[in-house]
């Protein structure tokens, strides 16, 4: 009968030693699985992130991409433009020489106009039209001195400065 | 069952109780900022270098050069400052997600 009772006793002992065990095991389970949640939520975060991320730069590369684009076919077509314009230089120097002759001769012509002018009006007309072909003249000439500058050496001086900074 | 039977039985008894187990991966990689490195390598072009005795139609096609690269620098530079403010903002908002998941697994049951 002794033998019994401490065998419900072990019984017992054993059961409450289970359930116990369990009970905790159950906490360490439930943390675990807690964890492991929060693990796949963070790596799911981590990979839209990265695709998002991924978008946003593959977007901005291509907006790059055209930008540059852009400017180089830009340079491309002005470096074009100014080669034209060297090529055709002295040609243009010619040309603009005789639209500045013709100009001298327009100025001179109007010049004798205003000068034999039989009334003041006409007189202020013939000077506001002088002006104008004054003014027209002027460009051309500064037109040619510039062309003719452009296969001119630049002066030593101003070119120093220029060659100051050094790449 | 002898005792060196014993010692071999013991690795794939060891094997199989870790399978039981569970792996949690607590600390997922970090978000990189996946810039290309030609990117990150290409340099500004050198300016024109000019020989004494250059005309001025060598200086305006020097400038006309150096005022091309001067704009792809910028070009370049602004680009990079772009990919750092996206990294940036991608990483912000990254941490902001991962500290509400954390909250949120933090809360009371």
């Amino acid at each position: 009968m002794q033998n019994l009772i401490y065998l419900i006793i072990m019984v017992l002992a054993g059961g409450a030693g289970w359930y116990g065990g369990s009970w905790k095991g159950r906490d360490a389970v439930q943390a675990v699985a807690k964890y492991q949640k929060l693990g796949e939520e963070a790596q799911a975060a981590l990979q839209q992130a990265k695709g998002q991320l991924q978008k946003d730069l593959a977007d901005k590369d291509a907006k790059f991409d055209a930008e540059i684009k852009k400017l180089n076919e830009s340079h491309t077509q002005q470096i074009q433009s100014f080669d034209a314009k060297i090529a055709g230089n002295t040609k243009e120097i010619a040309r603009l020489t005789q639209v500045s002759a013709a100009g001298q001769s327009r100025i001179a012509g109007l010049v004798k106009q205003r000068d034999a002018a039989a009334t003041p009006e006409e007189k202020k007309k013939l000077d506001t039209q002088i002006q104008a072909e004054v003014v027209a003249q002027k460009a051309v000439e500064v037109e040619i001195d510039g062309r003719k500058c452009l296969p001119v050496p630049v002066p030593l001086a101003v070119l120093a400065d220029w060659q100051a900074v050094k790449p | 069952m002898t005792r060196t039977h014993r010692l071999f039985l013991l690795p794939a008894v060891l094997a199989l109780l870790g399978g039981c187990g569970t792996t949690v991966k607590l600390l997922p990689e970090s978000l990189d900022c996946p810039v290309l490195p030609e990117r990150l390598d290409t340099a500004c072009a050198a300016p024109q270098v000019l020989a004494d005795g250059a005309s001025f139609e060598q200086l305006i096609r020097a400038s006309i050069q150096d005022r091309q690269a001067l704009q792809v620098c910028e070009k370049r530079r602004a680009d990079l400052a772009a990919s750092v403010r996206i990294c940036n903002k991608a990483v912000a908002e990254h941490l902001t997600k991962l500290r509400e998941l954390n909250q949120a697994s933090q809360a009371p049951r």
